[in-house]
């Protein structure tokens, strides 16, 4: 029997209401439709789609990060209902028990503050001493392989690079020890070969501290390694969900096969015409 | 006729700043691109890639080292040469969203470069705009809409028509589809092939990923911190990798295998475990 979930969504829809709307438009406009997903303990899940599918808003629905939007349906944590939750709870959660990085770790990290302020500051909000959470937070750069970890927390986040940068953002969001990390994008900025070390070194401490991942992107190819089960957004509806393997060999919904069949790969001669989303779309309406 | 040098780039440096906080950018770097090629640019932030561009286009001054377009030297050019220069090399930036100007309908923002230009009566003007955006598949009622009405992908359309309709001979691009959704991509992709047999251009193509350049270029040009690492057909390039940068940048291509993926990774943290 499989391990019950630790985070699940069970018909999730997230509304924009009508006042909030912006350049105005009758009655509320949904983002995201009956969305039904779960992830269990040390599960790498990713939820893949285009801009304005819907991907990130669910996300952020989860520790309520956009307070203006209209939840419906349920989200559960480890047996507590989070759609409605009062804020001190949320707060206990957030950093605690669900982390997030986002995509740009420049504009994650204050400019101003040293690398060992922020990474230690989930520590620190929490009543932890000073010098405890210092010296947690040059443990955790060096588990993540930040080098010189314990004289670079006196550096600021302008002496570092893109990838060492989101080191450092993966850092504040795993020092307090949460089971869930929610990654927005959290590569897209970077080079290819940056990217794959930020992805090793995510899986390696999913692996070792049995955390939970939901990777939110919109390159399947970048998951193909790192997840464990796939979902695919369409729309602001969840179109298909499966195993990794299965999807990238038997991808159900046509578009799905799009977003696979139409990225050009290394792999592939040239001279055979790339086909489009609205292609597999196309083929798949007349199927 | 393909294979005459239509554009040589020679001893090009670019130099930032001054004594101590100097930034060399490039150094020496020389290429040639070929009539009717689509040579690509390839390298990672900071590798120079963009500066060539904006050298070749006058939006930097090179340090040193030489461009030549068509025996035309711009830097030097002679009477008239400027002119046409900036009519026969065009640029394709790489977001749309902030290169159409948000006041201008998509018909200005189009027939601003034949004004700029002149000599193309209203006719003229007329015509060519609705040829091209027959050709990128945009509809003509769409040249009274603004940039605000179109997604990423009809946006970068309506650059590449602004960028044809003084019937440039050579399109430089840089990074064209990076901020573009993957379901648009490849009709970017696609479109940018079409015209380029169609229209019998020249295309400088620089982009970080291989993949886009193995699936549009003939020859490669690999850029390591502003000096050229290797350069030479796709075949060469992609099969026989000489320079270890380049293979780096292959090896770090994700492929949408999840057995293949998960078999390298697997090697590299092992590597990474044995290191600490």
């Amino acid at each position: 029997m499989p391990a019950p979930a630790l985070l699940s969504i069970e018909r999730l829809t997230v509304r924009v209401p009508e006042k909030e709307r912006i350049g105005g438009g009758d009655g509320d406009l949904t983002l995201v439709e009956d969305l039904t997903l779960q992830i269990r303990a040390g599960e790498r899940v990713a939820l893949v789609g285009e801009s304005g599918s819907g991907k990130s808003i669910t996300a952020r629905a989860i520790l309520r990060l956009d307070p203006h939007l209209t939840l419906g349906g349920s989200i559960d944590w480890d047996g507590r209902e989070l759609i409605g939750a009062p804020h001190h709870v949320l707060r206990g959660i957030r950093g605690a028990e669900i982390s997030m990085i986002f995509q740009d770790p420049m504009t994650a990290l204050n400019p101003v503050l040293t690398i060992g302020e922020q990474v230690a500051e989930p520590l620190l909000v929490r009543g932890v001493s000073k010098k405890e959470a210092y010296r947690r937070a040059a443990e955790m750069l060096d588990r993540l392989r930040v080098p010189k970890a314990k004289e670079r927390l006196r550096a600021y986040p302008g002496q570092f690079s893109g990838g060492m940068r989101q080191r450092v953002v993966m850092a504040a969001a795993l020092i307090a020890q949460p089971r869930l990390l929610i990654a927005d994008e959290p590569t897209t900025a970077l080079d290819v070969r940056v990217q794959e070390q930020v992805l090793d070194i995510l899986e390696e401490q999913s692996r070792e501290l049995n955390l939970a991942v939901l990777f939110i992107t919109h390159d399947l190819a970048i998951v193909a390694g790192l997840a464990q089960s796939v979902a695919v957004m369409f729309r602001g509806r969840l179109v298909e969900q499966q195993p990794v393997d299965d999807l990238f060999a038997h991808p159900q919904h046509p578009y799905t096969r799009g977003l696979i069949g139409s990225v050009p790969r290394l792999d592939a001669d040239p001279g055979v015409r790339l086909k489009t989303v609205a292609d597999y779309l196309k083929e798949g309406s007349a199927a | 006729m393909n294979g005459d040098v239509l554009l040589r780039v020679e001893g090009l440096s670019k130099r930032f700043g001054h004594g101590r906080h100097a930034y060399q950018a490039l150094e020496d770097v020389g290429f040639e691109v070929r009539q009717g090629e689509i040579l690509g640019l390839v390298g990672e932030s900071g590798s120079g890639k963009s500066t060539i561009i904006r050298c070749l286009v006058g939006l930097e001054k090179e340090s040193s080292g030489s461009i030549r377009y068509d025996g035309i030297d711009p830097a030097r050019p002679k009477r008239g040469e400027l002119d046409r220069y900036r009519r026969e090399v065009q640029m394709v930036f790489q977001d749309p969203y902030s290169s159409l100007d948000p006041r201008m309908t998509v018909r200005q923002i189009v027939e601003e470069p034949m004004l700029v230009m002149g000599g193309f009566s209203d006719r003229e003007r007329r015509a060519r705009i609705d040829e091209l955006m027959d050709i990128v598949g945009l509809h003509p009622e769409h040249l009274d809409r603004y940039p605000r009405h179109f997604s990423g992908g009809q946006r970068q359309r309506i650059a590449i028509v602004r960028a044809l309709v003084v019937g440039p001979r050579v399109l430089l691009c840089d990074e064209p589809v990076s901020a573009l959704d993957v379901s648009v991509q490849a009709q970017v992709l696609n479109l940018l092939k079409d015209m380029q047999r169609q229209l019998d251009l020249t295309v400088l193509f620089v982009s970080h990923d291989l993949a886009v350049v193995k699936y549009l270029c003939s020859r490669i040009v690999v850029l390591n911190k502003g000096v050229i690492a290797e350069s030479g057909t796709v075949a060469e390039i992609y099969e026989h990798p000489e320079d270890p940068y380049t293979r780096a940048l292959l090896e770090a291509v994700p492929v949408p295998d999840p057995a293949q993926e998960r078999a390298r990774r697997a090697v590299r943290l092992e590597k990474l475990a044995a290191a600490s």
